[in-house]
């Protein structure tokens, strides 16, 4: 049974306590979502409140098929790639892929490599990648979902999570050799050691 | 490659077993595929290497003013404001009438209670406050009033039961 199902009712009678509860619960990782797939602190901040309104405004429309978290899921992803896409065409330009992605990814040259720091190196490349490969790479690698719940967030075929999930990992090692993780400690260019170097 | 899995398929297994989603018979044609291949085995370890920087990436929270930030952006609820503007519009006019009929009530009370006006009083002298006494069943004054007879018809009528 779905732990949130009193939870829901609420929502569906329009009660702000209800989705006060609803923000307790999910808000941290509604918004953790936004942040990895949106890549910006601000944006996120503004996809949670989108998203929050939307599930006081739509709740009826939850059909108790999939898990109310996972619902949430969805809601959030669509949310987000709906931006992504809507800010690709106001810049009239295509998000950069992986494959021809520039080697810093921060924009200014060294940049990333100055800060050294893992966790933000990380979150910088997943930004790199096609919004389908980020989305499905995100909900498994920091929301821990299993494939079948994936699925059912993106509503796309198991199968179709596995082989995107492959691809967005074989991206993510090219931008982290790309970004320099491919030299090790003592070789030309190198000046310390990282933890994420590329074999 | 005489292997069944080719570099591309070893790579998905590998995505697939760092899940726990690899079937066991793919996991021994894995095993073998790597004994064999320098490029997927480096492409394991890079992934493991990967591992815990996304795992970090777990950490980030919202700020603390998020959920006032959405309230405040929250429509007022619909059946509260309905129930609130009914009860304001009811309770305006509720107090209009009460203070109309109060008023009526006291000066029917204060006409029925005086002595019958003399003539050339003030009720005889006022069409409005001849028409607020006949309203009130003081019909006194019209006895001294013959020619307002007419007030008197359609009280007396309204009160007679038909």
């Amino acid at each position: 049974m779905d732990p949130d199902r009193a939870l829901v009712e609420g929502l569906c009678r329009g009660e702000r306590e209800a989705l006060r509860e609803a923000y307790e619960r999910h808000g941290a990782r509604v918004y953790r979502l936004s942040l990895r797939l949106l890549g910006h602190g601000p944006d996120a901040e503004d996809l949670t409140q989108e998203v929050f309104l939307k599930l006081f405004e739509r709740a009826r429309a939850f059909d108790g098929r999939a898990r109310f978290s996972t619902w949430i899921h969805r809601l959030t992803v669509n949310a987000c790639l709906h931006r992504i896409e809507k800010e690709r065409l106001r810049r009239a330009r295509p998000l950069p892929e992986a494959d021809d992605a520039p080697a810093d990814p921060a924009g200014g040259p060294g940049e990333p490599l100055e800060r050294g720091e893992e966790r933000d190196l990380l979150a910088t490349l997943l930004a790199r990648l096609g919004p389908e490969q980020r989305a499905v790479l995100v909900l498994r690698e920091i929301e821990e979902l299993s494939y079948q719940e994936i699925a059912l967030a993106l509503s796309i075929p198991v199968g179709t999570v596995m082989s995107r999930l492959s691809r967005a990992r074989e991206r993510l090692v090219r931008l982290a050799r790309a970004a320099g993780g491919d030299r090790r400690p003592g070789e030309a260019g190198e000046t310390r050691p990282r933890a994420w170097s590329m074999p | 490659m005489s292997d069944a899995f080719d570099c591309r398929a070893a790579r998905a297994a590998l995505s697939a077993r760092r899940d726990g989603e690899l079937e066991a018979r793919s996991a021994d044609e894995l095993l073998r595929h790597l004994s064999g291949c320098q490029a997927c085995r480096a492409h394991e370890r890079a992934l493991e290497r990967l591992a815990p920087g996304l795992a970090a990436l777990r950490a980030a929270a919202p700020p603390g003013d998020l959920w006032r930030r959405i309230e405040q952006r929250l429509p007022a609820a619909p059946a509260t404001r309905r129930r609130s503007a009914i009860v304001s519009h009811l309770g305006a006019r509720a107090a209009a009438a009460l203070v109309g009929f109060a008023g009526l009530s006291a000066l029917a009370l204060a006409l029925e209670r005086r002595p019958l006006p003399a003539a050339g009083s003030a009720v005889h002298a006022n069409p409005l406050a001849q028409r607020l006494a006949v309203s009130a069943g003081d019909t006194g004054f019209l006895d001294a009033q013959p020619e307002l007879l007419l007030l008197r018809q359609p009280a007396r009528a309204a009160r007679e039961p038909r």
